[in-house]
């Protein structure tokens, strides 16, 4: 499938890799690109961005789901849209406990709890946890054709996928009664002794941790449990969506070897994992030797005579001349020279992928994207660097 | 913020040698190139006869390549050029952390058998970044055959920004959440000791173009008003250089005879040159603003070649990183 049936066929598109390779950017050229085509595309991001809301036209970017203007880029779209919102962890939080809470008073505790305003607001684990969620609701009943899905940077982008699993884990029954007994309602020999246990084990944790974390943490727990089985429910249709086949998992990584080794672990633990890899994108991953032609990856040049060609179209060239003119050449073969290395760099990591994985590379650009042209050049020079069956050089 | 009033004359942190801290942190936008200004530098400290350990947190394979080993682990090793390295994966250090802090070692057995409390434990908020405080603090108390420390300088590769700051202003999110207790005191200390610019310096890595650098200088200002650590440097990884900033007048003539003339090699050299003048010359206005806006001394490093870095490039870094100040204002 190439790069542009993936966005033209899928419901969901969850892009992957390692921080600082463009990767918001990409998933932001991707939904342009899917939105020109005709379809209606919503873009989740995990990380502030602050440039991508510049590069979409907007004048700022938060939980909001906010609509592209498009008319900008012409008339042409196909009926289709595109849409972007940045998850802010902690009202994406509220906003769940606000439709799972059974009534305004567990509502209320919940949102005065410490333990939940550390995890909402502050504390890193939670992101994970509430992008799955808003993907739940974006895929589930925004009504839109396709979602993309940007995760957060290298380390933490596959905890997206073990998310829903660790929190339905985590808020089992088992746990949940071990340190409130009376969640469950528990009788006879057996819940006794898990209650003991439980005590026992308040003990042990009371001397680890100190106090009042612990006593926040049953406060939580305890309210959480009357919220347990709508958060088990919507992680296991979360599990579900993202193993679905309508869903796409697209790596970005660029040719730097620090970007490839984290996006070759990354490749492993999906490919560990089962999950297919539909298209790897190589951002920044070529110098365009070309200035009229971005897309067109060069790594040599033709050997020239530098002083006779200057000669040629300045008779009357003097020696500063001349050398900026060699200098500007061996800048420029340089650069090829690099593109080479490159290469070699993006051979490495895509050896090992099945031969159906499209291979899409795009040219290191000037200047960041900045705005809704730049993103549409970025969705072209992406379509154009879709490679079938690139098996390297 | 306005720009720090009288910066220049203000006297500089790194009148101390750099790598004379027992602390070396590092944070920056991903990307940027983070591990490789630490590893540098460690191996810049292993040659000046001191003995570096690399810290990673978490799951990462950048120092693993950048050292061309397979594996770094829980444990520091020798990664070669006199540097150890480690990687604090956290389900270890909340192990750890959980041994010392219980009476017997049956009751941390106790814990740690049981998934059900391993689960909580792991699940609470903190717990994580608290493990690995307590993992620094040890590595900061070993202490060698001779009696001297066993690790100097630490050089800490936090994580991307988000996390760092999460990390160093731990004290602050979890002040409402932690009474008195084990933790408690484990995160002041380790609030005083970043706080301590005779032990820790924060050195931060960006890069020479307008977000990493406007990202840079808000962090700074942030950790200015938190109070939370000592700066030490900014490096701005990756500057380009041209040779060829003075020489646009002569690239606009070529450029123009050539595409008269419709020589499209001499044209696109002519082109390239003058777009890759102009990288520059961007990358030496935010590098301005930089120093006009951060009371951080900056130190510029070169771009190198794309592939993988050899020592010799390492080296060379380290050497730089830790060497005399390039201040904005020389250029």
């Amino acid at each position: 499938m190439s790069l542009s049936s993936v966005i033209d066929r899928s419901a969901l598109v969850v892009c992957v890799g390692p921080g600082g390779v463009g990767k918001t950017t990409v998933s932001a050229a991707l939904g342009l690109a899917a939105a020109r085509a005709g379809r209606k595309t919503l873009v989740l991001t995990i990380d502030p961005a602050r440039r991508l809301a510049d590069a979409l036209g907007l004048d700022g970017l938060d939980d909001t789901i906010r609509r592209v203007p498009l008319e900008v880029l012409g008339p042409e779209n196909h009926g289709g849209s595109l849409s972007a919102a940045m998850v802010d962890t902690g009202a994406s939080y509220d906003a769940l406990i606000d439709r799972i809470a059974p009534d305004a008073e567990t509502k209320a505790r919940v949102l005065a709890n410490r333990v939940y305003q550390a995890v909402s607001r502050s504390l890193s684990r939670s992101h994970a946890y509430i992008a799955m969620e808003r993907l739940y609701e974006a895929v589930e009943h925004g009504g839109y054709d396709l979602v993309i899905l940007d995760t957060p940077p290298a380390r933490n982008a596959l905890d997206i996928l073990d998310a829903p699993g660790h929190l339905a884990r985590f808020l089992d029954g088992r746990v949940v009664s071990w340190f409130i007994p009376s969640a469950e309602k528990p009788s006879g020999i057996g819940a006794r002794l898990v209650a003991k246990g439980g005590q026992m084990a308040m003990g042990l944790l009371t001397k680890v941790t100190g106090e009042t974390l612990l006593d926040e943490i049953v406060g939580f727990l305890t309210v959480f449990a009357s919220m347990r089985d709508g958060f088990i429910t919507r992680a296991q249709r979360a599990e579900e969506i993202l193993h679905s086949d309508d869903t796409a998992f697209v790596l970005v990584s660029s040719a730097s070897p620090s970007s490839a080794d984290d996006a070759a672990w990354l490749r492993d633990d999906l490919l560990g994992r089962k999950v297919a890899v539909d298209a790897v994108i190589f951002n920044q991953s070529f110098v365009p030797v070309e200035p009229e032609a971005p897309h067109q990856l060069r790594v040599q040049l033709p050997t020239i005579d530098t002083d006779a060609r200057v000669r040629a179209v300045e008779p009357a060239a003097d020696a500063q001349t001349l050398a900026v003119a060699r200098a500007m050449r061996a800048l420029r073969e340089h650069a090829a020279a690099d593109n080479q290395r490159f290469q070699r760099i993006v051979d490495g990591l895509v050896n090992e992928l099945p031969a159906q994985c499209r291979r899409v590379r795009a040219p290191r650009l000037d200047q960041e994207v900045r705005d809704l042209p730049g993103l549409d050049q970025l969705a072209q020079l992406l379509l154009r660097g879709d490679q079938p069956g690139y098996a390297g050089p | 913020m306005q720009a720090t009033a009288g910066h220049a004359g203000t006297p500089r942190a790194t009148e101390l040698p750099i790598l004379e801290r027992r602390f070396l942190l590092f944070t920056g936008k991903g990307g940027v190139g983070k591990s490789t200004v630490a590893a540098s530098l460690a191996i810049e400290a292993a040659g000046r006869g001191q003995t570096p350990l690399v810290v990673e947190l978490g799951h990462r394979a950048t120092m693993r390549s950048i050292f061309g080993v397979d594996a770094i682990g829980f444990t520091p090793r020798p990664v070669g050029h006199g540097v150890h390295a480690m990687s604090v994966e956290i389900d270890q250090a909340v192990l750890e952390y959980m041994a010392q802090h219980l009476p017997s070692r049956r009751m941390a057995r106790a814990i740690v058998n049981n998934g059900v409390l391993e689960r909580l434990f792991k699940a609470m908020p903190a717990v994580g970044e608290i493990a690995t405080v307590n993992a620094l603090r040890r590595l900061e108390a070993e202490v060698g055959h001779d009696g001297r420390p066993r690790w100097s300088p630490i050089l800490v590769d936090l994580d991307a920004t988000g996390h760092a700051l999460m990390f160093l202003e731990l004290r602050h999110a979890v002040s409402h959440l932690m009474g008195a207790g084990p933790m408690r005191r484990l995160v002041d200390d380790m609030a005083r000791l970043f706080a301590d610019p005779t032990r820790t310096r924060l050195h931060l890595v960006t890069l020479p173009d307008e977000l990493p650098v406007t990202e840079t200088v808000e962090l700074h200002e942030r950790l200015v008003q938190s109070k939370a650590v000592s700066f030490g440097r900014v490096f701005v990884n990756r500057v380009p250089h041209t040779g060829l900033a003075e020489a646009t007048e002569v690239i606009a003539r070529l450029q123009a005879a050539a595409s008269a003339h419709g020589d499209a090699e001499l044209l696109a050299d002519a082109q390239f040159a003058a777009g890759a003048v102009a990288v520059e010359r961007r990358a030496r206005a935010q590098i301005d603003r930089l120093g006009q806006h951060v009371s951080m001394p900056v130190v510029e490093l070169p771009r190198l070649t794309p592939d993988r870095m050899q020592v010799d490039d390492l080296r060379r870094l380290g050497t730089i990183a830790a060497g005399p100040v390039t201040s904005s204002e020389s250029s």
